[in-house]
């Protein structure tokens, strides 16, 4: 329904059922949107329009809007209102799962997601009350950011000063914060998407860079579509700027929605425990024989993982980058955990400097949300060869490294295969008062400072040379010291508290996370850093 | 007909070629064996296809990134 330019709008002085007839008129015309053309073209884009984003995510009935009367309004001199146009974005309280939410997202409908006439923005209203109410805070984003359009209206161009971020930066400290992007995004909607503890975007829908291709191509002549600029193969698959890849809007709403429910409130609180009905003492048989005999054979380490957690539910984050290893949440006798894995059917599970990043990103954000952290190690060290070397795989290693050090919440590892070198110390820090004390070996453990093959070609190499027949040696001495690679003669200096029987990760695992907790109750109460995205 | 290239996930050595020219395969087929980080690393395919050509041999060392392959869709 178009605005009536004849109403009679309430004055001061008149009766309070005429005010809220009103206020329900002008709230009316906000629920428009861009209006019913633009809404269409939404629509037609196979894209759902902001409101109906909001209805989907939030549990039914729970949305609280903020601000749905914000926009230009024009009054005559009579004081009737004659024109209204909403604010470009849509923002308010509601539950997920019956827990509190704050919310907010552009309207695409109204001026392509950009700022227009009225300022109506989540830095002045949603950030800050997710801020103070204490809760997470959910984005959909889907705008290209400045106009130069706006300039010429403004009359000046405005140097940049950096006042937009900081309430977003201060959230990242507070509370778990989760973005959706929703459609091409650029300039400052971009930026405030990555400010965030998750992203997700939509298979062939969702774009995200700096600038779009007319600007790219302007710039330095690169003739690229939206897609290949900034979709998910770049985005997901190749750069890792954006966390997951959905296969539709519902797709990543629940993704947001399970990625929330593993956090607390905020970074002062403890993750809710959630009845998952699994008991904790379930022996997984088939962990027995998961890994293969032979050591060069791979195996399905999310299996794994699978196994062992509660109902075999496991959230992968950054599922398709730096695949040598595996980041994600889950649930053990119903608490929270982050989970570290390898994945040896990529690269062996070797830590690149793509890797050694997703690690170090993954425990600073546990440490954050006071998630204990279990790791699946079975990792035959950093990537090796010149490839590895241009990712700056040995400085981004010792971040791992230090990132594991400093992280102060419990970590609990089964070392299932292997575990050599600096990379393999990255998940330990023994020693350090928030190093890794709970080291378990599984029968098929095998470790070191250098794997057997290549250790003894580098440190044998004169003796192998002058040998009578160089090959016979360097087997006879590799032979040598295989026979200390078996993890009894570790089990016996005590470098694990056991070697253990697979099938008993799980139990050992829920009685580690449940000792936890009063550890986490009191690690919750300190002041925390800042998760870079 | 779209064509769709196989690259090498890492550096290594090509140690088995599952498939021939010509052949057809279906997503998840084993189509080479790398090994790299003394790993046999199994590459499968992600497309139903035909195998249109073969860019690497056996006991080839192969770059990340590398051309393995590439399949006819």
């Amino acid at each position: 329904m178009p605005i009536d330019p004849k109403r009679e709008t309430w004055k001061p002085g008149m009766p309070w059922e005429k005010a809220l007839e009103d206020i329900e008129y002008i709230t009316g015309l906000g629920r428009e949107m861009g209006g019913a053309e633009r809404i269409e073209r939404q629509h037609k884009g196979g894209r759902y329009t902001v409101r109906e984003r909001v209805d989907k995510i939030l549990d039914s009935g729970s949305f609280v809007e903020y601000g749905p009367m914000i926009g230009a309004a024009e009054y005559d001199d009579e004081g009737n209102l004659i024109e209204f146009s909403p604010g470009a974005y849509v923002m308010g309280l509601g539950e997920i799962d019956g827990r509190p939410v704050a919310i907010g997202g552009d309207d695409f409908t109204i001026s392509g997601g950009s700022p227009h006439n009225v300022r109506k923005h989540p830095t002045d209203f949603m950030q800050p009350l997710a801020s103070q109410y204490g809760i997470p805070y959910i984005q959909l984003v889907e705008g290209v950011g400045h106009s130069a359009k706006s300039d010429e209206a403004k009359g000046h161009m405005g140097l940049p000063d950096g006042g937009l971020w900081w309430r977003g930066i201060e959230l990242l400290k507070k509370v778990p914060v989760a973005a959706g992007i929703m459609g091409s995004v650029a300039g400052a909607p971009a930026a405030f998407a990555l400010m965030s503890h998750f992203t997700v975007m939509v298979k062939e829908q969702s774009q995200i860079f700096p600038s779009g291709p007319p600007v790219v191509k302007r710039a330095i002549g690169e003739d690229l579509d939206k897609e290949e600029l900034g979709g998910y193969k770049m985005h997901v698959h190749e750069s890792g700027q954006v966390d997951n890849v959905a296969d539709s809007e519902e797709e990543a709403f629940e993704q947001i929605k399970k990625f929330i429910s593993y956090l607390p409130n905020t970074t002062n609180d403890v993750a809710p425990r959630i009845e998952t009905g699994d008991p904790p003492d379930r022996r997984p048989e088939e962990l027995l024989n998961i890994i293969p005999p032979n050591r060069k054979r791979s195996y399905d380490p999310r299996k794994l993982i699978q196994l062992v957690v509660d109902n075999g539910d496991f959230f992968e984050m950054r599922r398709h980058w730096a695949g040598a290893l595996i980041t994600g949440f889950a649930r053990l006798d119903g608490y929270s955990v982050g989970v570290i894995g390898s994945d040896p059917m990529f690269m062996a599970g070797a830590m690149d400097g793509w890797a050694a990043e997703k690690y170090a990103h993954f425990v600073d954000l546990c440490d954050a949300f006071n998630l204990p952290v279990v790791i699946f190690l079975d990792m035959p060290g950093f990537m090796l060869g010149s490839h590895s070397e241009k990712k700056a795989t040995m400085r981004r290693g010792v971040r791992a490294l230090i990132a594991s050090a400093e992280a102060e919440v419990p970590k609990i590892e089964f070392n299932v295969r292997k575990a050599y070198g600096v990379a393999a110390d990255a998940a330990h820090s023994l020693g350090h008062p928030n190093g890794l004390n709970l080291r378990f070996g599984w029968p098929a453990g095998e470790w070191g400072g250098i794997p057997i093959e290549g250790g003894v070609a580098a440190a044998y190499r004169r003796e192998i040379e002058n040998a009578p027949d160089p090959e016979a040696h360097r087997l006879m001495i590799e032979e040598r010291l295989l026979k200390l690679r078996s993890p009894f003669r570790a089990a016996h200096k005590g470098d694990v508290v056991d070697l253990i029987d697979p099938r008993e990760t799980r139990r050992l695992a829920c009685t580690f996370v449940k000792l936890a907790q009063p550890m986490l109750e009191k690690l919750a109460q300190k002041p925390k850093r800042i998760v870079r995205p | 007909m779209a064509e769709h290239h196989v690259n090498s996930p890492m550096t290594g050595q090509i140690i088995e070629i599952s498939v021939g020219v010509g052949q057809s395969v279906s997503e998840g087929d084993l189509l080479i064996v790398i090994e790299s980080m003394k790993m046999e690393n199994e590459i499968f395919s992600e497309v139903n296809g035909t195998i249109k050509s073969l860019n690497v041999k056996e006991d080839q060392n192969v770059s990340e990134e590398n051309l393995l392959m590439t399949i006819e869709i």
